[in-house]
């Protein structure tokens, strides 16, 4: 087990004790909500700085790249995937520096560096769900879910951030708004 | 101010602060390393299936490995395979667990250390040279390679200058009488195909192919057979899988078998010798050598009733084409081969052969060694190297106690394992070699049908290909005269099309052979006068799927699967009649010792009218401790017991099950195959809709043999933790889906039924209405849902549960790092404190609706099959939509024999029974 065993146990922890303050005689009464319950939120995720700092606000935003031509696989499969090193070179190898932006002529050339020693590049994850989820994006891209919607506005961020929570409250309302399915077996795997 | 559930829940979280919840994403895997190049069109997230051939017995069913993301989860039958014909039985389904075991091999070995694979090719070329140098022989010891790979040692051995006929073939689950008997009978080495789906009778002569041969096609035969309408009767001393299948069980007086079917083959003789068609001075022959096996003399030496012999040869006679099959290990003494020459004489004089009993024309054998040859060599200090290729003679006890000294004796011993094993431990190069999951080859099980076996994934460790290191040392030596240039992966490629690699096999003509019975046969027979009395008890050596290599069982997954006649699990034991086990004063679970020709060994006793009276049976993986060293597994020797004093607590026999000792089997006469039907009991709960599908399961509890590939097939879909000897000894197994005997004592011989008793998905669920934190649910789809992140472990849907069918997580299982690889990454592994249960494969569920809306098109009957219905070898488990009244499951579940199990309790199950048939009135 391990990896997302933590967030399965610290919830049910929760739960029982919530339910043991159900039945306790001092049980909190919850007429005054607390203020923000952040933690309850889940704690926001800071952006990466992987390897190669990768550029979104110029693919994305100047560029006017679409998310699947590098993210290929959300609407085929649950995963959405990331680009392999081949793809990147389909640009790159003609793409070698960004006058624009001298700062990421640096990266660009580590890149290169990289792949051409046949070492593939390493991402720093932003956006997740536990693992006892079932989250298929092929799914989502088909019920017209913009990708933005989830993964906020990527094309103005130079370094991708989540900036908001994945909590099941969140996937929840969505659902409601869309009529999609409210069963728990829909994403609880 | 109105507080919701969920509001009061979520303020109560946020006033335990945030310490709980620090930790929540932080164990999340940091980085994401998508791959340089991409594999042609694999898309992470998405299976991959690829046909390959099972090779964890020398059956070859066929199967698909389905792969997520360069590894392999789960093995399913090859629908297209003639073998399995889509079916896998639990032996099959642990080969994941093999593939990923952490006691596999990731290098070679020299002594106690791993080498590299250069060092150990250079140790291989240099033991081989120094034996060429010397003049001495190179010798091959390999398990059954039917396929090139055969052909490759004996070319490689052609290379090295050697004769390639220097091959052994080791196969200890041999069964060599079968051949010897056909040799005699028939004069014949082609293949028999047995064909017991075509037999309206059946004669078992202690052979249970359930448990070994080809198990997966013979049951779904012998299922086909009686669903037909067909009977079976099984002689033999003990009541196996196989015989509890069949409809009568003669358990004749161990060892008397031959005598029993002389006397049957002499009553036949009489009935029916006429119009055979033997050459007449085969039939005097045969007149004249039958004479003195009369009825009276064979029930007597066999105690057996006369008329049950009598009534047998006439319904052989009578109820044509019949089939008979044997001698099976159970009942193969010293004098096997003549009884397998009786049971072919049998089939010819019926009229089977050519009809029930088919010959397929063999290609001749490959020029081989026999093992009694290679000790002989080996004695005289001929051989001068040994490369021992996934044998392992030394693994079996004394049985194979020859080898050991023949071992002593070569100089220079390689042996290509994938795990070490107790021959490999003696041999001074160990070469890993790949799973077959990771390698090329192929296999021909019978003519006319070849089994592609392709690499599914890249290989988990640093193993390389056995026939590709045998290739590369050859041409280190400079002797490649004869071998392929390439590596033997190439090599197989280039014989077969592309589409027979896609769908794994290879079908083509094979020529029939129609033999006639030999005049000289059953030249020497054993006498109908008992012999003397001999000391302890004939010891009757089981077939068993925790073994069916013959070796004690390595599997962790077969051995936490309950045996399903005695119930044990984690261990061997002895089975004794009653009558045998008072007199010592044992019980089962007793641990006795006994003593064997070959050692001794304790094993807790199984007290049960399942074996004969005066006879002691251990499943094969234990008996190699009692045999000595004749390199037989079969029938023959005879042990003695002793009580120890210890005990062993049995673990219930199917963990779990009904409470109350309800008895869940229902029987219906074959004749009237149709059970009254209830009225709907009236409700309390307001009704529930499904609307769209009702997922469900039809068992036919006729089909069913309780071989427990649907429990192996659950454990590996859905991450089931091995809980090991101790825990199940608890009571805390996990097996979603165990298979339970139940036993009918009332008409004599003990009859046996099965029932795979998963959780019912009850439409009014007992356990759902008791949940404190809604873990529990009936969904909208009629699966009775568990989610473990709401689930706080209060058990309460345990207790409430009448079918027994919830499990409890006591402790956080163990999992190694690799075994982790196997895991099925569509389902949760659960943790300690949560319960959990059938979830009707939701996974596959999932899958195949998101498939089938993407597509736009509705789901089809069939498409989605839960990971026991897939596995089952007899189609005794439908998966599919009750609200579908054209779907497989719907039309099983209006079946007169439908029913659902503790009905009255009004909890509408989504599960169907068929009820099981018997003769006469239940």
């Amino acid at each position: 087990m391990g990896l997302r065993d933590s967030t399965m146990r610290s919830r049910r922890l929760a739960l029982a004790a919530a339910a043991l303050a159900l039945l306790g005689p001092s049980a909190a009464r919850p007429e005054e909500p607390a203020a923000s319950p952040a933690g309850a939120e889940g704690a926001l995720v800071p952006g990466p700085a992987g390897e190669v700092a990768f550029d979104h606000q110029v693919h994305a935003g100047q560029f006017k790249m679409p998310c699947l031509d590098c993210h290929v696989f959300a609407d085929k499969s649950p995963v959405a995937g990331l680009p392999s090193g081949r793809k990147c070179l389909g640009c790159h190898k003609f793409v070698k520096e960004d006058r624009e932006h001298p700062e990421n002529t640096a990266r660009i050339k580590i890149m290169l560096d990289r792949l051409d020693a046949g070492q593939p590049l390493r991402w720093v994850r932003v956006f997740a769900v536990p693992d006892f989820i079932y989250f298929s994006h092929r799914v989502h891209v088909a019920a017209k879910v913009d990708c933005k919607e989830c993964h906020g506005d990527v094309a103005t961020e130079k370094v991708v951030r989540q900036d908001r929570p994945f909590t099941m409250g969140r996937c929840l309302k969505c659902h409601e708004e869309r009529r999609a399915s409210r069963e728990c077996l829909a994403c609880h795997k | 101010m109105k507080v919701t559930r969920r509001g009061f829940l979520g303020t109560a979280v946020g006033a335990l602060g945030t310490g709980v919840l620090a930790g929540c994403t932080d164990k999340l895997p940091r980085y994401v390393v998508p791959q340089l190049i991409p594999a042609d069109d694999a898309v992470p997230g998405l299976a991959r299936h690829y046909r390959t051939v099972c090779r964890e017995c020398p059956a070859g069913c066929g199967v698909t490995a389905r792969v997520r993301e360069g590894r392999a989860v789960k093995l399913e039958g090859n629908p297209e395979d003639p073998v399995g014909r889509g079916a896998l039985c639990p032996r099959g389904q642990a080969a994941i667990e093999g593939l990923y075991a952490s006691a596999r091999l990731g290098a070679p070995r020299a002594g106690d250390r791993e080498i590299g694979w250069e060092e150990a090719e250079k140790q291989l070329a240099a033991g081989l040279q120094r034996a060429l140098d010397a003049k001495k022989l190179v010798v091959v010891v390999t398990r059954p390679e039917t396929g090139q790979l055969g052909g490759l040692l004996g070319a490689w051995l052609g290379a090295l200058g050697q004769s390639p006929s220097q091959v052994v073939t080791f196969d200890a689950m041999d069964r060599p009488w079968l051949r010897e008997g056909q040799a005699r009978a028939f004069g014949t080495a082609a293949t028999a195909l047995p064909d017991l789906a075509a037999a309206r009778l059946v004669l078992s002569v202690g052979d249970d192919f359930l448990e070994e041969g080809s198990p997966v096609e013979q049951a779904r035969a012998l299922a086909d057979q009686r669903a037909a309408g067909g009977r079976m009767v099984y002689v033999g001393p003990r009541l196996s899988l196989t015989a509890a299948a069949a409809d009568e069980w003669l358990p004749v007086e161990p060892g008397t078998e031959t005598v029993f079917v002389l006397g049957l083959l002499r009553l036949v003789m009489e009935k029916a010798g006429a119009r055979a068609g033997l050459a007449p001075a085969t039939a005097d022959a045969l007149r004249r050598r039958l004479a003195r096996y009369d009825v009276a003399a064979v029930a007597a030496r066999t105690r057996t009733d006369p008329r049950a012999l009598r009534d047998l040869a006439s319904a052989l006679v009578r109820d044509g084409p019949s089939l008979c099959v044997g001698p099976g290990r159970a009942v193969a003494g010293a004098d096997a081969a003549t009884l397998a020459e009786a049971v072919l004489a049998l089939n010819a004089l019926l009229g089977n052969v050519g009809r029930t009993l088919r010959f397929l024309a063999a290609p001749a054998p490959r020029p081989s060694l026999a093992l009694a040859d290679l000790y002989g060599r080996a004695a005289a200090g001929d051989v001068g190297a040994l490369v021992l290729h996934h044998a392992d003679p030394l693994g079996y006890g004394q049985v194979h106690a020859p080898f050991a000294a023949a071992l002593a004796k070569i100089p220079f011993v390689a042996a290509f394992v994938n795990e070490l094993d107790e021959t490999a431990r003696q041999a001074h190069l160990v070469l890993a070699d790949h799973h077959f999951l990771e390698a090329w080859s192929d296999v021909r099980t019978r003519p006319g049908l070849a089994g592609v076996q392709q690499p599914v994934m890249s290989p988990v460790r640093g193993t390389r290909a056995a026939a590709d290191e045998l290739l590369a040392v050859a041409r280190l030596l400079g002797k490649t005269t004869g071998l392929p240039d390439g590596s033997f992966g190439e090599a197989l490629r280039g014989a077969y099309q592309p589409k027979e690699i896609e769908h794994g096999l290879r079908v083509e003509e094979a020529a029939p052979v129609v033999p006639a019975l030999a005049p000289g046969l059953l030249a020497s027979l054993p006498a109908v006068e008992p012999a003397g009395p001999a000391p302890g008890l004939p010891l009757v050596v089981a077939p068993s799927f925790r073994s069916l290599d013959g070796r004690p069982p390595r599997s962790a997954l077969l051995q936490e699967l309950p045996d399903p006649i005695t119930g044990f699990s984690w261990t061997g034991w002895v089975e004794l009649h009653p009558a045998t086990a008072a007199p010592l004063g044992l019980r089962t679970g007793d641990v006795v010792e006994l003593h064997g020709p070959g050692g001794r060994h304790l094993l807790p006793a199984f007290v049960s009218e399942s074996i004969r009276a005066g006879a002691a049976a251990v499943p094969v993986g234990d008996a190699t401790a009692l045999l000595d060293g004749r390199g037989h597994l079969g029938a023959g020797a005879r042990v003695t017991l002793r009580r120890t004093g210890g005990r062993v607590e049995r673990p219930h026999p199917g963990v779990g099950g009904a409470k109350g000792g309800h008895q869940l089997v229902r029987t219906v006469d074959r004749a009237a195959p149709s059970l009254p039907r209830a009225a709907p009991l009236p409700s309390m709960y307001p009704p529930v809709k499904h609307p769209v599908h009702r997922w469900g399961l039809a068992v036919d509890l006729d089909r069913c043999n309780g071989c427990g590939a649907c429990t192996a097939a659950c454990y590996v879909e859905n991450n089931l933790a091995i809980v090991g000897a101790d825990q199940v000894a608890r009571g805390r197994s996990m097996s979603w889906l165990p298979v339970q005997a139940e036993v009918d004592r009332s008409r004599g011989t003990p009859a046996y039924s099965f029932v795979p008793l998963g959780c019912q998905h009850c439409t009014a669920a007992p356990c759902e209405s008791v949940c404190p934190t809604f873990a529990t649910y009936h969904t909208s789809e009629g699966i009775n849902a568990q989610v473990y992140a709401r689930c706080i472990g209060t058990r309460y849907c345990e207790n409430n549960c009448p079918y027994g069918v919830r499990r409890f997580n006591f402790l956080d299982w163990p999992r190694d790092p690799s075994e982790r690889l196997g895991l099925n990454p569509d389902v949760t592994v659960r943790e300690r404190g949560v319960t959990e249960k059938c979830t009707l494969c939701a996974q596959r569920i999932r899958g195949g609706e998101e498939q089938a809306r993407l597509d736009k098109r509705p789901l089809r009957d069939g498409e989605i099959v839960s990971a026991c219905a897939a596995s089952c070898p007899t189609r005794a488990i439908v998966f599919g939509d009750l609200k579908d009244p054209g779907s497989a499951v719907s039309r099983l579940a209006a079946d007169g024999r439908a029913y659902q199990l503790l009905a009255e309790l009004n909890t509408q199950p989504g599960v169907f029974y068929l009820a099981r048939r018997r003769r006469g009135s239940p």
